[in-house]
């Protein structure tokens, strides 16, 4: 009995023994014929890089060899997806690459990556090679370790960017949502998130300027304000600023700069409450509800900006809102607004402004090609053309370019119809930290949409602790 | 029918005569297996196709929701708890009742006008054939062809709102009913309307095609009335017709997706939107939950359309009594 | 002959106006630049813009490389006909057995191949992704024909059963004793005889491949894009009455617009389209 066992368990050995000198042919097989043995693997390049000791030159060989770059970002807007062609391939292909544009929700490009992941596609060997992205998003592929590495500075284009940890004013370039970008990602453009009225519709001094004026607005013209839903970001967003300016200790965002761990439920709901309370008392004032104090009626809260928008052009609310302060210029020359509507400067107390960048997941099958484009991307003339033609604030550091670049940035800046930019830096404010994202979309599908009557702590208490679970 | 009578008698037709004995019952025997197999090899590749293509995501669905979930490190199989979650949640009573909602409605109006539809023009008509071209353009295009049609007429700014501000109806964007993106879903069924009239209205026509419009005509001259005539004479004719097609408007009307998540309420909402809103939750270790959702959806279709069938047999039967 | 009545009259103009007008302002919407509340027509054309805009609107940004329309146009028909070969040729011989056989069971396999039509198809689409994602055919051409092939091959087999069912089996017999092969029988006699009703069937299926929506969303992980995807993704984000919807909307209607021409010659008969699609189960549903 005992000589049979250890019989056949040396037969196991053998044939492990067997298979694994198989797999090793295989292996061997598989990569000289996959690539010619001179071309190092996709994650010695990474580690190699990422340490130093790849000069640009081998990285713009090694792109070329590579060949093309898989660029996702979201296609929602005809004027970007323009550009892209017109000026982003251009800058791209002079360097032997194929630049393959795709159009895709950032959200589901995350899936998609960490899909890859899932199944054990490493360096090399994953589907996305860059993303425009931010925020939240970002987050959730640093945290799972799916990010190529700390490639910003490496980049020859860096010198126009801050990124100097010590310096404050990097923080805009070094943060995404409270995130330390920890150079994994590449400023792309600056955005600002701005309301638009219809002078036709709604003089300008009549336009409120704080959320209270803005309730009072409301009952006055009930039915003709409505915002995004969240977790649409721009609905996120709108929240985000509410929650600033009803901060109860009228410290606006600093408190929500802070993880929410850190903040602790009991405390981010005191914080959150009043601005809560405000969105459900408004209920019935907002589009589609009752106008009825007593009664919210069912108020139409859009899902996307495009739907927001329709709506303010097709004459049924008085407010758009978006990021981006160049947006009513381009929007009117491209016939969606009409060329009576203007920015206007609300909520006093702090218009949201935030990066969005660029970054390379860990198992781009191109990366030497995403780091060049993503350097033909971060030139000063890619910027000059982006803020010329559509409208997107650059994300490179104006004041780090030649004076003759700085003049061409100040004279190529489009319109900003109604204010100034003097108006919009004076009311900055940071995004909040991007794990509160969750919560506050959270809080407010129950809160707000559904009405919940559960005690607004308990609502706040289980979005943060699946938040920071 | 009375084809494949035939074949089964011509099979047993040249069989020898018994005084052979063995023989006739080896080529008997040999027939049938070839038979079989003629049946079976012939059932194979769709049955198989649909096998692995239909049931297995079924299958899949159904282990997710139980707790396996290996690719979102999920492994709880097998447990309700994501059942229970779905279940005990407002939102999916509440979706619950909007998805019938959503889904009976049109289906009674569009069976309505496509019966009415179809019955009219049975009739000799000038320009039937080209009445019936356009009644059928919507059936062959897509929902959301439909969508965008409804959007652009009936959003608060739509073309409805626009000429009817134009003659002076209405003075402004907020006194024209909200008809998209609200609870009451008049934007969705609008939609469902525009392809499922014409659909009852095709598959009507071509039962009353069969039948003809002698038994009418006949009923008529015998001094039925016209309401008479319709109910007793065309009605049980066509009922078939209008069971199938009400079916099929029904089922899709109860998993359409992309119509309510356009045009819907961001909330409340239908079951497919919440489901894929589950789906989409960033913490993928809940993803089970769409899951459940799924295949909740996919029981309450079952159910809704079993008791459906089986009201119509019994009409059917209770009819046949008397 | 019964006439009708001019209030029947009255309904069947109405109705004719209600599901053929909706198309005319999508028409004059393609054209237009400015048409913002409370305009009845639009104020400026794409005609008079032409040039000035900051980027090609309208009909200029869809035919420009910059829309994705070719390649999703692409897509869709090689969808299409992929998917209309594969479920014809599956469902021919299941057809064929249906019409020609009586078997135990035969009422179980006739309901299996009708459920999918009336299955959610989100519920098969969900599942379909993860199966998908395990084999590495999501978001690929395979994986989204493969999909299709669901909505499809209940309807390819019903009308080719309807067609086999009018098809007197004695051709086949008689090639057969006059010495034709099993093989040579099927593709010379009956091949060319079902050819009418194989041609509807391929067509049909083509329509729906080309209609299906959220099997294609779902599957393709907005890797692939086809007419319906690209469509969702515009009305998703745009106006009512934007430009380029519009003429979306117009070219997405193009293969049924199609499909009602050829069907329409190719039977000579208006009412085909539904006793070919669904209307034969109305004898005795099975369900």
């Amino acid at each position: 009995m005992k000589r049979k066992t250890r019989r056949s368990s040396t037969i196991r050995v053998r044939l492990r023994a067997f298979s694994v000198s198989c797999l090793w042919v295989l292996l061997v097989v598989a990569c000289g014929e996959s690539q010619s043995t001179d071309v190092e693997s996709a994650a010695e390049f990474r580690d190699a890089f990422l340490a130093g000791e790849r000069s640009w030159e081998q990285v713009l060989e090694r792109a070329a060899q590579e060949g093309e770059v898989e660029f996702y970002h979201w296609g929602g807007s005809e004027a970007l997806n323009n550009w892209m062609e017109v000026s982003a391939r251009p800058e791209i292909e002079q360097n032997d690459i194929r630049l393959n544009l795709r159009r895709a929700d950032t959200r589901d490009v995350v899936d998609l990556v960490l899909a890859d992941m899932a199944t054990e596609r490493g360096p090399g060997d994953g589907t996305v090679d860059m993303v425009w992205i931010n925020g939240e998003n970002f987050r959730t592929l640093k945290d799972n370790n799916a990010l190529f590495g700390s490639f910003a500075d490496q980049l020859p284009n860096a010198r126009y960017y801050l990124l100097d940890a010590d310096d404050p004013a990097s923080s805009v370039n070094l943060f995404d949502f409270g995130t330390p970008t920890d150079l994994m990602e590449m400023p792309w453009a600056a955005f600002q998130y701005t309301f638009r009225i219809d002078t036709e519709r709604l003089v300008p001094e009549d336009a409120p300027r704080t959320f209270a004026e803005l309730e009072e607005w409301m009952q006055e013209n009930p039915g003709r304000f409505t915002y995004v839903a969240p977790p649409q970001y721009i609905g996120t967003t709108f929240v985000q600023t509410l929650i600033y300016e009803m901060n109860p200790d009228g410290t606006r965002y600093e408190p929500f700069l802070e993880d929410p761990e850190d903040i602790g439920a009991p405390e981010l709901a005191r914080l959150m409450r009043p601005a809560f309370e405000y969105l459900r008392r408004v209920e019935p004032y907002l589009l589609g509800g009752s106008g009825d104090p007593e009664r919210p009626g069912r108020p139409e809260y859009p899902a996307t900006a495009g739907a927001l928008q329709s709506r303010f052009v097709g004459g049924e609310v008085d407010f758009d809102m978006e990021f981006g302060i160049y947006d009513v210029d381009r929007e009117i020359r491209a016939g969606v607004y009409p060329e009576t509507v203007r920015n206007i400067i609300f909520p006093e107390a702090g218009m949201i402004t935030d990066k969005s960048f660029l970054a390379i997941p860990l198992n781009a099958p191109n990366p030497a090609a995403a780091l060049v484009a993503i350097n033909a991307l971060s030139a000063p003339e890619s910027h000059l053309s982006k803020l010329v033609e559509i409208g997107y604030a650059p994300g490179l550091d104006v004041p780090l370019l030649d004076p003759e670049d700085q003049r061409a940035f100040e004279a190529g800046a489009p319109d900003l119809h109604g204010v100034t930019a003097e108006e919009l830096s004076a009311h900055e404010a940071p995004n909040v930290n991007a794990r509160l994202v969750d919560i506050i979309d959270a809080v407010w599908m129950e809160y707000v949409a559904e009405r919940s009557s559960r005690t607004f702590g308990d609502i706040v208490a289980e979005a943060w602790d699946a938040a920071v679970r | 029918m009375r084809r494949s009578d035939n074949v089964g008698t011509r099979a047993a037709a040249p069989i020898p005569t018994d005084h052979g004995g063995r023989v006739g019952l080896d080529i008997v025997r040999r027939r049938v297996v070839r038979r079989r197999l003629a049946i079976l090899l012939g059932l194979a590749p769709a049955i198989g196709v649909l096998l692995v293509l239909f049931v297995g995501p079924l299958i899949v669905a159904l282990v997710q929701s139980l707790g396996y979930a290996p690719i979102y490190r999920v492994r709880a199989f097998p447990t309700f708890e994501y059942y229970a979650t779905v279940l005990v949640s407002p939102r999916f009573r509440t979706a619950v009742v909007y998805t019938m909602y959503y889904a009976v409605v049109p289906t009674i109006i569009s069976t309505a006008l496509g019966v009415a539809l179809a019955v009219a023009l049975n009739r000799r008509i000038r320009h039937a054939r080209v009445l019936s071209f356009f009644f059928r353009l919507p059936l062959v295009v897509p929902y959301l062809v439909g969508a965008a049609m409804v959007g652009a007429l009936f959003a608060g700014g739509g073309l409805v709102a626009r000429v009817l501000y134009a003659i002076g109806v209405i003075e402004s964007t907020g006194e024209f009913p909200r008809i998209l993106f609200s609870a009451g879903g008049w934007g969705v069924m609008l939609v469902y309307l525009f392809k499922q009239v014409p659909f009852t209205f095709i598959i009507v026509s071509a039962v009353l095609a069969g039948v003809g419009s002698e038994y009418e005509e006949v009923a008529r001259t015998l001094g039925a009335s016209k309401t008479k005539a319709f109910r007793y004479v065309v009605l049980p004719r066509i009922m078939p017709g209008v069971v199938t097609s009400s079916l099929l408007v029904f089922a899709f009307n109860f998993q359409s997706y992309e119509i309510p998540y356009l045009l819907g309420a961001t909330f409340p909402t239908t079951l497919p939107v919440e489901a894929l809103r589950r789906f989409n939750v960033p913490d993928v270790t809940r993803r089970p939950e769409a899951m459940a959702y799924i295949m909740l959806i996919t029981v309450l279709s079952g159910i809704v359309l079993f008791l459906y069938l089986r009201a119509y047999r019994r009409w059917e039967r209770s009819r046949g009594g008397v | 002959m019964v006439r009708l009545s001019p209030a029947g009259r009255v309904f069947v103009i109405a109705m004719f106006l209600v599901f053929s007008l909706p198309f005319l302002p999508l028409i004059l919407a393609s054209f237009a630049f400015r048409w913002h509340w409370p305009e009845l027509l639009p104020t400026q054309w794409l005609w008079d813009v032409r040039g000035t805009t900051p980027y090609p609107v309208g009909w200029d940004y869809l035919f420009s490389p910059i829309s994705g329309l070719g390649p999703a146009f692409g897509n869709t028909v090689v969808i299409g006909i992929a998917t209309a070969i594969l479920a014809v040729a599956v469902s021919l011989p299941a057809a064929r057995v249906l019409a020609r056989y009586r078997f135990r069971g035969k009422a179980v396999v006739e309901f299996f191949l009708l459920v999918p039509v009336i299955v959610p198809q989100i519920a098969v689409g969900m599942g379909m992704l993860l199966l998908f994602m395990r084999i590495g055919i999501a978001r690929t051409y395979t994986g989204i024909i493969l999909a299709h092939l669901v909505p499809t091959i209940p309807y390819a087999v019903r009308i080719m059963t309807a067609v086999f069912q009018n098809l007197d089996p004695q051709y086949e017999e008689q090639a057969r004793t006059l010495g034709a092969g099993r093989l040579t029988a099927f593709t010379r006699i009956i091949i060319p005889m079902v050819m009418p009703g194989l041609a509807t069937a391929f067509l049909f299926s083509f329509l729906i491949s080309s209609n299906v929506f959220l099997l294609t969303f779902l599957i393709s992980g907005g890797r692939l894009q086809t007419l319906p995807t690209m469509l969702f993704s515009h009305i998703e984000s745009g106006a009512a009455l934007d430009a380029t919807t519009a003429g979306l909307v117009l070219i997405v209607s193009v293969p049924g617009l199609v499909f009602l021409i050829i069907a329409d010659w190719l039977t000579g008969d208006h009412t085909a389209l539904g006793r070919t699609s669904m209307a034969p189960s109305t004898r005795k549903n099975s369900v």
